[in-house]
């Protein structure tokens, strides 16, 4: 009974080869409209029309089409492992370090970004301020504002509450599983994205929900000696080492990493935005030298090796 | 306002309790995180699509992430209560050296953090 029609509307979409949510005038984009809201009408009439709270909770996310959001359930299972260990590290370190059970808890459910509560931790369990504590997360999560200017654009058009949810569940996995499947696809904004969109986002959250809370639950069993905070940070390093793989992100690292020892008994970790400061700038600085470099020394060909002579002599 | 120690700096004021054992800090920390998370991965989601990220900003943003995990990751590994610590002695240091090889090589999350706590482990039965 759904099937039938979800198949007619998946090729029509295809073939007409238009945003559903950037309509371009023409008859194929109101078509191709028009069969996406048939299909919505279609698959999730009932919760959707619902009023009251399901109906309110339902206005928060995108029309979805079922089968794709089975696909993103399944994408997830084989990765599943890895967000566990990421979430029961997560999990282990928050009661490790002393965070209470209820705190770790809500948390975990409301921040929902390992690397930043990860980062927090250790100034939680200081009691820096708090504005240094914000700040930190901030410029951990910083990546994820570039992930949203890339892949924000099978949402734009849709309601503010659906952007902003889609937003906040689009973490590191999601970003790179929905950029890779919808790569070559010329139409940005369907009931298929949304649908894989959400199951890859709804598998990681429970994934992620559930072995963070069994984290923290089984954390607190560990002996202190075991030395379990270290998995933070290495949990932070894997976050790290595949942002850290070109030459310029190395430099500026490496000079992160200097500056952060240089100022470390500076009052209430204020040295660590200058060591963000200092490896963000010495990286720029990295990149646009070789830059130059390349323009200059790298090209064996005669014709090159004239203009790069000129560029170095300018 | 020198303190000595800066990592207490929060912890030893007197008076000023802060940390896990404050509720009030914890949740006000909390519910900032969130929105902190809101903001950064909701950012050019709930930004009208007109608004573009400009590329000289991308190119910041694209290093500002490694760094300040590398900020954390360091003092919190080579260093005891603001003092630096390298040298054989640093356990957490070898395995985080081997853990960065390791991930360099493999890519591959669960691997480096087992070899990182099982380089940690050997060093602490061990040495």
């Amino acid at each position: 009974m759904v099937r039938m029609p979800l198949t007619k509307t998946r090729g029509r979409c295809g073939s007409a080869g238009v945003t559903g949510v950037q309509p371009h005038g023409s008859v194929l984009a109101g078509s191709a409209r028009f069969g996406i809201l048939e299909r919505v009408q279609l698959t999730d009439a009932s919760p959707r029309a619902a009023s009251g709270m399901r109906g309110w909770l339902w206005s928060w996310v995108a029309p979805i089409d079922p089968r794709a959001f089975r696909e993103g359930v399944k994408v997830m299972l084989p990765l599943s492992v890895a967000i566990t260990v990421w979430g029961v590290v997560t999990g282990v370190a928050m009661v490790n370090q002393g965070m209470p059970l209820w705190a770790g808890i809500l948390m975990t459910v409301t921040v929902y970004a390992g690397s930043a509560q990860l980062a927090a931790l250790p100034l939680l369990a200081l009691g820096t301020p708090l504005p240094v504590v914000w700040a930190t997360a901030l410029v951990v999560n910083l990546r994820f504002v570039i992930f949203a200017a890339s892949s924000r654009g099978a949402f734009v058009g849709l309601p503010l509450r659906q952007r902003t949810l889609a937003g906040y569940v689009n973490g590191d996995l999601g970003f790179a599983l929905f950029s890779l499947r919808f790569a070559d696809e010329t139409e940005r904004g369907n009931a298929e994205q949304w649908g894989y969109f959400y199951g890859v986002a709804v598998a990681n959250w429970l994934v992620w929900e559930i072995s963070s809370v069994v984290g923290l639950l089984v954390g607190g069993l560990a002996p202190t000696e075991w030395g379990l905070e270290l998995a933070a940070y290495l949990a932070l390093l894997a976050v790290l080492v595949p942002l850290a793989v070109k030459v310029p992100s190395m430099v500026g690292v490496a000079v992160a990493v200097v500056l952060s020892l240089l100022t470390v008994s500076w009052p209430m970790r204020s040295g660590l935005l200058v060591a963000v400061a200092g490896g963000v700038a010495v990286a720029m600085g990295a990149e646009m030298a070789g830059q130059r470099w390349r323009l200059a020394e790298r090209w064996p060909l005669p014709t090159r090796m004239g203009r790069a002579r000129t560029t170095r002599a300018r | 306002m020198a303190a000595p120690d800066a990592d207490g700096a929060g912890a030893d004021d007197p008076g000023a309790l802060m940390g896990f054992d404050d509720w009030l800090y914890l949740s006000v920390a909390i519910v900032g995180l969130t929105v902190v998370t809101v903001l950064t991965r909701g950012s050019f989601f709930m930004l009208p699509a007109s608004v573009q990220l400009p590329a000289r900003i991308e190119r910041a943003l694209k290093y500002a992430p490694a760094c300040a995990l590398a900020a954390i990751v360091a003092p919190g590994v080579l260093a005891r209560d603001g003092n630096v610590t390298l040298g054989w002695g640093n356990h957490q240091m070898w395995a985080v050296i081997v853990a960065t090889v390791v991930g360099a090589a493999t890519r591959n999350m669960i691997a480096m953090i087992a070899t990182g706590m099982a380089v940690f482990t050997a060093l602490r039965l061990l040495a």
